[in-house]
């Protein structure tokens, strides 16, 4: 009998232990929720798949990304991955696109942004999108906003063509389990 | 028996894979029925402008008993498409609702199409939460713990003292 539940035991333990160390590190579940609504873009061939920042030697894989139910953009899934916000606009294209980033995992190691603190206005930023075009941004704007900011502080409908980077920052908030600001990366197309 | 029960289901898997490939073939056969630029047998061609039907005058409006291209007429139980086969959807149409990817016809079958019904996602989205450091010593501790749990009960068997006899 004694056997049976120090079985059980192991079992449970090794279950929790698997499936905290994959959810801390591998895949972050980010509260996506599936809308009936088209994405905003719809040129698939233009949908942004890689990017890079070679002044902080980031280089990671694009995935495009939704909402969560309190209307917030979505984070990557994974802490090693870039996410494009697809209801909004395509790198590229007139306006504002939006590439969020993890900046740690679920056991404070550096995630995918967790240099962007770093960047300098004037220093490069490429995405390269399906179609094997590669887009240059310059930061040409640093700031940090408060975590309820909102987006439309920077989200703006101008000739010129923009993508934001948006990270955490500052310090956690433990009932809300999140940081208290948001590091927000301006930057414009050059070519 | 046994084998006589694993005849008759393999049987039944087959003839239902036969159904099944059956019906792919007939939605395909649906959906190139119809000439270059129609998603049913009325009205004309969005690409070359002649009749779908295939004479020389188009079926305009639908048929009698029904009210779009899609489905079967109420009157007289025949497919509301003009073919010998009933359509679902239009060609290019995944739903009922928006427009055709490839005619840009309305998918409902009429000349005006239904909206489809959206979650609303606001314009200017609130900032991600892009950080997970804090959970940090609570994943940590779940993990040490877990951990030990796991070591001490492979030890436990292990090294159990044996029944004294």
């Amino acid at each position: 009998m004694k056997k049976i539940l120090v079985i059980i035991m192991i079992l449970v333990s090794g279950a929790i232990f698997i499936g905290v160390l994959f959810s801390s590190t591998i895949y972050g579940p980010n509260g996506e929720v599936s809308t009936t609504e088209v994405n905003a873009e719809s040129e698939t061939k233009s949908y942004p798949t890689r990017f890079y920042i070679p002044t902080l030697k980031i280089d990671a894989t694009v995935r495009d990304v939704g909402i969560t139910k309190n209307g917030n953009i979505a984070s990557p899934r994974n802490f090693s991955e870039v996410g494009w916000y697809r209801y909004g606009i395509l790198p590229g294209k007139n306006g504002t696109s939006i590439i969020d980033g993890h900046v740690d995992n679920g056991l404070a190691l550096p995630g995918v942004f967790s240099n962007l603190k770093s960047i300098k206005i004037g220093d490069n930023v490429y995405v390269e999108t399906k179609d094997n075009k590669v887009l240059n941004f310059v930061v040409e704007k640093i700031e940090v906003l408060d975590y309820n900011a909102g987006t439309e502080t920077f989200i703006t409908n101008s000739d010129n063509s923009r993508l934001v980077l948006i990270t955490c920052t500052g310090n956690w908030i433990p009932n809300l389990r999140t940081h208290d600001k948001r590091l927000v990366v301006t930057t414009v197309l050059v070519k | 028996m046994t084998k006589k029960i694993f005849s008759l289901f393999t049987f039944a898997m087959l003839i239902i894979g036969f159904i099944g490939i059956g019906g792919i073939n007939k939605a395909h056969a649906a959906d190139s029925d119809f000439p270059q630029g129609c998603s049913s047998a009325l009205g004309y061609s969005v690409t070359t402008g002649s009749p779908c039907n295939g004479t020389n005058s188009a079926t305009v409006g639908f048929l009698p008993g029904c009210t779009t291209a899609l489905g079967y007429s109420t009157l007289d139980g025949r497919a509301c498409s003009g073919s010998s086969v009933a359509l679902q959807y239009l060609a290019g149409c995944t739903s009922t609702f928006g427009y055709s990817t490839r005619t840009g016809a309305a998918c409902n079958g009429t000349s005006v199409a239904t909206i489809l019904p959206v979650t609303p996602t606001p314009t200017t989205p609130g900032l991600p939460l892009t950080g997970a450091g804090g959970n940090a010593p609570l994943n940590l501790f779940t993990l040490i713990v877990s951990g030990i749990l796991v070591v001490s009960g492979f030890v436990y068997l292990a090294y159990k003292p044996k029944a004294v006899k």
